[in-house]
């Protein structure tokens, strides 16, 4: 009974090493005996995203943080605000500069010392994402009008690099600004502008703004990426995926369902109704994450009231 | 949006261009969906071409050379697509390193042609693993009229479609010599084209609702946001772009897919009937010319031959190398001593002092086609002596 037991476990073993050998040596011929099941080698269907979960307040010393799972792909975003004096076109503006690291925790393909080819790519998205989507008022970031303003820089750190960046980079980035929190400043004698901490600060020093506040967020850009494979459209691809898959399809759509962005970088040429479905994919996808912050922002409040 | 424009608009202009939009008009008379006006011009060399659309010019420039390949892909050739923007062209590039416009206007043109598979890079391999052919295609702005990414994209596939690389034979005993051949002994060969992925950029204003294709400069200076959608003439997407800028229905960026493909379908055409009547030119003016090594008699051919026992010239066949690659090298015609004086004055003929290489001939001109083009091929080949002898025998 025994021998019987261990033989199965010894053959099932094998058959396990058999699969992993295969998957390895032909990683597109395993991909598509899948797709002709209409499953992917992780069991999701394929207009099927990764579960996603938003952590906010992450990172205690910043003013706004959040970090993000989507799947194994892990993001760390963090928002540090600076005063500084606003520029002559936009005296009453404040502005943001966005940096986006992989550092070499995050992929093995990744080495030491020399920057990953990806990561200025995604910094200029998302910089151009959240300056054009509407998301942010930069005027709420202006504490006196052409002499101080705030300067927020949003990091956002990739912890694990399993596909789908710019997805889970933007997606951090959006929680980041929900969460933050605008500190309470003053004016000093010598007209320089400092921050202020404490109760005691409140009451020594005359406030430039009364109360910590958060910002105004509308219209809140969510993207999905889906990679395209003959005529299967993966929604959410892992990094597995995106090695084999040449082509894909990066979306954003704002609150009103309205492309902020569309990118399909080169790769093989695909039809227009492949197009309109990772459109409609996107918009499905949208509304997921919409309410997954949603809730996450109010678990925060109820948190923080109690 | 590129934040270093040389004209600023006023408010009052701003208006002006976006109400006229609004009411189907455009500051140029044109009609939202339409294209400026397009001309190609091809160089005298192949591989070089200039496109004018409306005021924008770029002038493409491809050429070819023997490198090793890459370490993954040993049997494909290379395509590398690098752009220049000279002040020249407009006052807001400068000089040295490459702005942001000019990284984006060659990304998106290297994402349409390479990433598309456009260019069958298969085709360019000589010896695997050793020597591929890697093609480089020069984009230079002359003159931004707005709208840069249409017209380098169009002088890139311009430039590609009347290139034409070396032939070259591997032989040696090892069966990895490469020998080029020269473009006179053997005719050089096009690229394999499979698709022609044409770009086709949209900008949208007021809010996002209204779209028109191929903006000028000013339009661009007053646009809230731009798509450049890549297709070819069999509708098919081969790259999109839009980073940012206004939000867009989905139903708009559909529409402008269909559009772009329609206008791709006409581009493809003209750039094809361009080409066609650039390259029948180029027939007509083209002669056989012997080989300088046919002249003179103390050179030696290049194939060693043997008189075999009938009389009759044999080629000797190089002996067969390692690998089993063996190249029969064609043996250059031999000239008879009593046609060596027609020889001459028909290569001097037939090789006029060369022009200016700035002078670019239009490809699809009829004038330059009569000008260049002789009555028939008899006349081009015959000399000019033996044709004023033939008149005077006449009179």
């Amino acid at each position: 009974m025994a021998a019987e037991a261990q033989a199965t476990a010894a053959g099932g073993l094998a058959g396990e090493m058999e699969v992993e050998a295969y998957r390895r040596l032909f990683p597109l011929a395993f991909l598509e005996r899948h797709l002709r099941e209409s499953v992917r080698p992780d069991a999701r269907r394929p207009a099927e995203a990764r579960p996603t979960t938003v952590a906010l307040a992450a990172v205690s010393s910043a003013h706004g943080s959040a970090l993000v799972r989507l799947g194994d792909t892990a993001m760390l975003a963090s928002i540090k605000l600076e005063v500084m004096s606003p520029s002559g076109e936009a005296p009453d503006e404040g502005s943001i500069a966005v940096e986006f690291h992989m550092p070499p925790i995050c992929s093995p393909l990744v080495r030491p010392g020399r920057p990953a080819e990806v990561a200025p790519v995604i910094s200029k998205n998302l910089e151009d994402i959240l300056m054009s989507s509407g998301m942010l008022n930069l005027k709420e970031l202006c504490l006196i009008s052409g002499k101080a303003s705030w300067l927020a820089y949003l990091d956002v750190y990739c912890l694990n690099a399993d596909g789908s960046l710019f997805d889970a980079a933007l997606i951090s980035a959006v929680a980041a600004f929900t969460h933050l929190e605008i500190p309470l400043v003053s004016v000093g004698d010598d007209g320089r502008v400092f921050t202020v901490g404490g109760n005691e600060g409140k009451a020594k020093y005359e406030l430039v703004n009364r109360e910590k506040r958060k910002l105004t967020i509308t219209n809140v850009p969510f993207s999905l990426t889906c990679a395209l494979h003959k005529d299967n459209v993966l929604a959410d691809p892992t990094a597995e995926e995106e090695s084999i898959i040449e082509t894909s399809v990066t979306i954003v759509l704002d609150s009103s369902d309205q492309i902020v962005s569309i990118q399909k970088p080169g790769g093989a040429v695909t039809s227009m109704t492949t197009i309109k479905e990772c459109i409609s994919l996107a918009k499905d996808r949208r509304r997921k994450l919409r309410e997954i912050l949603m809730d996450n922002v109010e678990a925060m409040e109820v948190d923080q009231t109690d | 949006m590129d934040h270093h424009q040389r004209w600023h608009p006023t408010v009052n202009e701003r208006e002006f261009i976006e109400r006229a939009l609004q009411s189907d008009l455009r500051v140029d008379g044109r009609r939202p969906f339409d294209f400026r006006r397009l001309k190609i011009l091809f160089g005298r060399e192949d591989g070089s071409a200039e496109v004018q659309l409306g005021d924008t010019r770029v002038m493409g420039y491809a050429t070819a050379q023997l490198v090793q390949p890459y370490k993954d892909r040993p049997n494909e050739g290379t395509l590398a697509i690098f752009t220049e923007f000279s002040p020249m062209a407009d006052p807001a590039f400068e000089p040295g390193r490459p702005g942001e416009s000019a990284i984006e206007l060659g990304r998106v043109v290297d994402r349409g042609l390479r990433e598309s598979r456009a260019v069958d890079m298969e085709s360019l391999c000589v010896v695997a693993g050793k020597h591929v052919w890697s093609v480089r295609v020069d984009l230079h702005i002359l003159d931004n009229g707005g709208n840069l990414i249409d017209a380098a994209n169009i002088a890139a596939l311009a430039a590609l479609s009347t290139f034409r690389r070396p032939e070259c034979t591997v032989g040696g005993e090892d069966g990895q010599q490469v020998t080029v051949h020269d473009p006179e002994v053997r005719d050089p060969l096009p690229l394999t084209i499979h698709h022609l992925p044409i770009a086709v950029t949209f900008a949208y204003f007021g809010e996002g609702n209204i779209m028109v294709i191929d903006p000028t400069y000013k339009e661009e200076a007053v646009m809230g946001g731009r798509m450049t959608a890549t297709i070819n003439s069999n509708g098919d997407v081969c790259s999109i772009q839009k980073a940012g800028g206004e939000g867009v229905m989905s139903s708009v960026i559909m529409q402008c897919l269909r559009i772009a493909s329609v206008k791709a379908a006409d581009i493809t055409s003209k750039i094809k009937n361009e080409v066609n009547s650039y390259t029948s030119a180029k027939a007509l003016q083209k002669v056989k010319r012997l080989p300088a090594s046919a002249l003179k008699k103390d050179n030696a051919p290049d194939v060693a031959m043997k008189e075999s026992s009938d009389g009759a010239l044999e080629t000797q066949s190089t002996k067969p190398s390692s690998d089993g690659q063996q190249i029969n090298k064609e043996p250059p015609s031999v000239v008879e001593d009593n046609k060596q004086e027609d020889v001459e004055p028909m290569l001097s003929e037939c090789n006029p002092e060369p022009q200016s290489e700035s002078r670019l001939t239009a490809g699809g001109s009829d004038e330059t086609q009569e000008a260049i083009s002789p009555k028939s091929l008899k006349d081009a080949v015959k000399p000019k002596h033996k044709i004023k002898k033939k008149q005077h025998s006449k009179s």
